[in-house]
């Protein structure tokens, strides 16, 4: 076992791959442990999610226990991701020191032997990584929820806690997949020859391609299947499996497949330099891993981030759209949040002025106006979201009831009082409330009716004795009942002191709402924007250590025919062609979920079609090229000027 | 000249088959391997090498000298034949039987010395020794270096030192696990003149000490340190001759590997060895 004690001078002779590995664990762990906790948090009793704001709440059918779902499939994108990726950036490291752990077979070193050197070189920073990472999660925790909340990006009771299930469930995850990461990398270099450290000769795998694309087709035919199959599985998890699924799919064929379209790609060059153009596209013909390993980072960034925003974009126009047809008007009134002054005051205000132009226009039959506020009411079980309608009693009586209450009735509705929905309680049971000051107030349900229009599921209406409570941000929303809409809506638009709110039809109300949402969904990006930056760290880590591996036939290039403009622009080809296959897959890929998403969506009697994140697909595209052109170019100079020094060094002892 | 080939070879075979009355290091028979199709590298190549000998191993590029010397080794797998040390056929072993007997009885030295340069010369050194059950103690790698005339390198990495100095520590490595057989695949082929008479001062040591080095070179001057020289061509035997002068070795090069007038094909009891032999290399 004497031979574990070189292990240190592995580390650091390859410090700058093992730097970059651990930094990748590093920012897995927080990342993942970030999510552990937050979803903790919104599962228990002293949290909140955090995916929507509370207008968003008011607006749409933002169900406490859809979000806590949302945020477990997001968490578990993350966990896929991190997972792909820890075992590919262990693999690139294995990979590159090929010749090293060939060395040490040709040295009287058995593969067992050679396993354990590399387990324990991997093992003891992973581990350090790993725990410093989940460290540096909790801390991150705390700011990052003080940060929704003051954006508005999750409720002002959430809190969040350190559970210690999280951070178990964190450091667990991380050193099992850092575990398997090893075993596979392990695993291939059991193929390694130690007379590959004379002669440089690689062992063909076959088997393992044919297994590869075998596993490949078996995936994505799943994906298929899921995808275009009329299923009963809810149509979220139907997109989140089939896009899972393709991204397995196309992590297992990359090996194969990327270094063909990577190849194809560099024909682009031609005109620019044919020379550059053959040495480009030889390599990544024969380094079918290197190019795989650029790819991959790609691959699976644009298809958790596209696939996801159009989803995201779908679900909320199915959420808004089912809500809108509950209104009985084709006009919906929302407050635009521009007045000045005291919001309690101007919300008594704005009652009047909206019923005064109600009663005045000859066009509207019937109106109600109310405002809205989220509180978190304490049933003795657990703390459930509720949506909160003020209304002054006759817009309540009048418009509420009418539309609205089908199994209860208001009338005995009194200060102490409170209306839920069904299923919420039983006539006669108290709840207590917390306000956005967390202060509790105790009342007696005296009605239970089955739905109110725009505000489902689960809501109390109650009098003004909680108003006093109410933050300060009390949004006015409204309908108007008119057999004329378009002559009301631009009545009330074109009338300057009624601008505190904006009238729309309800199909503008939609589109109005789609796009507010776009703008809103600051929980979901922010791990949208991790698993981002993960895939980024891995993107340079791969190129990186793609460059250090193609140094010495760059060296052998410039020894003997290229100068080193040429060098260096076959290293750019090489690998911005890897990120435009990765990119052409992708959006390959994304066609497919794309239609099925449609037939989703169609089947389940939308007729929408889901958006294309072009613009975000694009940005992303471009960052990828940009970031792998620059860590190229920086990990050629890193490498010339580490020759450069040993070149001094040896000149020195000769 | 094919036709002398081949009867050297079969008469090669013959001697190899009958004769025990010397200790054999290392044995071939029949070894053939070929990287696919029906070409073969090396093509029915028999052998004994005794105890303390050195062979150099000459042909024309492409003779598949080092194909034969890889095969010996162990480092490659031979499509066809045997190949026995100390009374083990290695073509038989596992993997891991093959490293730990690689481990324990061969030692070797490249042409690109093939020196690990994340460690230290000592750890070069030392390195077989540590995955085996008796590492050897700092102080012995360094005495391994002192030895090859490498007294205080024994801190510095193989960057820093030159091509001369990394090849006497691979020779440092490759005798510190004190070997049955050495090989050596064009073990000068990257040092200048003077750095090549010291290592060959150092291979003399190396059989003087009765291990056998099989030694694969192009240099002539090289080969005439040797006390036997084998000569390949086109993966098969075309001549085994005893000690020869670098003018002789020249001379066989330019007549197509014919024996020269005198120099003639020898069976292995004849090879002659003793100490003297490499006297003052």
């Amino acid at each position: 076992m004497r031979f574990l004690s070189l292990s240190n001078q592995f580390r650091h002779a390859h410090r700058t791959s093992y730097r970059s590995l651990c930094l990748s664990l590093l920012f897995m762990s927080a990342l993942v442990s970030t999510g552990f906790l937050v979803l903790c948090s919104a599962q228990s009793r002293d949290g909140a999610p955090t995916a929507v704001t509370a207008l968003q709440r008011l607006e749409t059918r933002a169900y406490y226990e859809g979000t806590a779902e949302f945020m477990s499939i997001m968490v578990s994108s993350c966990l896929l991701a991190s997972l792909v990726l820890t075992v590919s950036a262990v693999g690139f490291l294995v990979q590159e020191n090929r010749r090293q752990y060939a060395l040490l077979y040709l040295n009287g070193g058995t593969p067992r032997q050679v396993r354990l050197m590399v387990m324990v070189t991997l093992g003891a920073p992973g581990l350090a990584a790993i725990s410093l990472g989940t460290i540096i999660g909790c801390g991150l925790c705390f700011p990052l929820a003080h940060l929704l909340i003051r954006i508005g990006g999750a409720a002002p009771t959430f809190r969040i806690a350190i559970h210690p299930q999280g951070i178990l469930l964190t450091l667990l995850f991380m050193l099992l997949a850092l575990l398997l990461g090893i075993l596979l990398a392990t695993r291939r270099l059991t193929h390694v020859a130690p007379i590959e450290a004379v002669v440089g000769m690689c062992a063909p795998s076959h088997v393992t391609g044919r297994a590869r694309i075998a596993a490949a087709i078996i995936l994505g035919t799943g994906g298929l299947t899921v995808g275009f199959t009329p299923l009963s599985i809810q149509a979220e998890a139907r997109i989140i499996v089939q896009t899972m699924l393709y991204v397995v799919a196309t992590a297992l064929a990359a090996p194969l497949i990327m270094p063909h379209i990577a190849a194809f790609v560099t024909a682009l060059s031609v005109p620019f330099n044919r020379a550059a153009y053959l040495v480009a596209r030889q390599r990544s013909l024969r380094g079918g891993q290197r190019a795989a390993s650029v790819a991959l980072p790609v691959i699976i960034l644009l298809l958790v981030v596209c696939p996801f925003l159009s989803m995201m974009d779908v679900g909320t126009a199915e959420s808004v759209a089912t809500d809108m047809a509950q209104i009985p008007s084709p006009l919906v009134l929302r407050s635009t949040g521009t007045v000045a002054g005291n919001t309690e005051d101007s919300s008594e205000s704005h009652y009047a002025a909206a019923l005064a132009f109600a009663r005045n226009s000859s066009n509207v039959e019937s109106a109600g106006v109310f405002d809205a506020e989220r509180y978190a009411a304490d049933t003795g079980r657990t703390v459930r979201t509720a949506l909160v309608a003020k209304c002054d009693r006759g817009t309540l009586l009048t418009n509420l009831v009418i539309h609205a209450v089908t199994d209860g009735s208001l009338n005995d509705l009194d200060d102490d009082a409170v209306a839920v929905a069904s299923g919420y309680g039983q006539v006669g049971d108290t709840v207590t409330l917390r306000g956005t000051d967390d202060t509790p107030h105790t009342l007696r349900i005296v009605a239970v009716f089955g739905s109110l229009p725009g505000l489902q599921p689960d809501y109390i209406a109650l009098t003004d004795a909680l108003g006093t409570s109410r933050g300060s941000n009390a949004y006015v929303m409204g309908y108007l009942d008119t057999g004329s809409p378009l002559a009301v809506q631009s009545a009330w638009n074109a009338d300057s002191s009624l601008s505190w709110a904006h009238m729309y039809t309800k199909q503008e109300f939609i589109n109005y709402y789609v796009a507010y949402r776009k703008q809103g969904r600051t929980g979901v990006s922010t791990f949208i924007a991790g698993a981002a930056f993960i895939a980024l760290i891995a993107l340079i880590q791969a190129v990186g250590t793609a460059v250090r591996e193609a140094a010495p036939g760059d060296r052998l290039l410039a020894q003997i025919c290229a100068p080193r403009r040429l060098v260096t622009a076959i290293g750019l080809i090489e690998y911005t062609a890897g990120v435009i296959a990765a990119a052409l897959t992708s959006a390959l890929v994304f066609t497919l979920i794309w239609i099925s998403m449609t037939l989703i969506t169609r089947t389940d009697g939308l007729s929408l079609l889901p958006p294309i994140p072009a613009r975000v697909f694009l940005i992303l595209i471009l960052a990828c090229v940009a970031i792998s052109a620059m860590e190229c170019l920086a990990a050629m100079r890193r490498s010339s000027s580490r020759r450069r020094r040993r070149r001094t060094s040896e000149d020195n002892s000769l | 000249m094919i036709r002398d080939v081949t009867a050297n070879n079969s008469a090669e075979l013959k001697t190899a088959e009958t004769v025990s009355s010397i200790d054999v290091a290392l044995s071939v028979h029949g070894l053939r391997h070929s990287y696919g199709g029906d070409a073969f590298v090396v093509d029915g190549v028999s052998l004994k090498f005794p105890v303390g000998s050195w062979t150099a191993v000459m042909g024309p590029s492409g003779s598949g000298k080092s194909t034969l010397l890889y095969c010996m080794s162990g480092l490659l797998r031979p499509s066809e034949g045997r190949v026995s040390c100390s009374g083990t056929d290695i073509t038989g072993l596992s993997p891991d039987e093959l490293t730990r007997f690689r481990r324990e009885h061969f030692g070797f030295v490249f042409q690109g010395y093939n020196l690990l340069p994340e460690l230290t010369c000592t750890q070069n050194v030392m390195l077989p020794t540590l995955f085996g059950p008796a590492p050897i103690s700092e102080a012995e790698a360094n005495e391994a270096l002192t030895s090859v005339g490498l007294d205080g390198y024994g801190d510095r990495y193989p960057d820093g030192i030159s091509g001369g100095q990394s090849q006497r520590v691979a020779i440092a490595r490759a005798l510190a696990t004190h070997p049955d057989v050495v090989f050596a695949d064009e073990p000068t082929g990257a040092l200048d003149t003077h750095t090549t008479r010291a290592v060959m001062d150092l291979f003399g040591m190396v059989v003087k000490h009765g291990q056998t080095l099989i030694m694969v070179t192009h240099d002539p001057n090289v080969a005439a340190c040797a006390d036997r020289v084998v000569f390949l061509v086109d993966g098969r035997l075309a001549s085994v001759h005893g000690r020869m002068s670098a003018s002789d070795i020249a001379l066989a090069f330019a007549t197509g590997f014919a024996s020269p007038a005198d120099a003639t094909t020898i069976p292995d009891d004849e090879v002659h060895i003793s100490a003297d032999s490499h006297e003052g290399e």
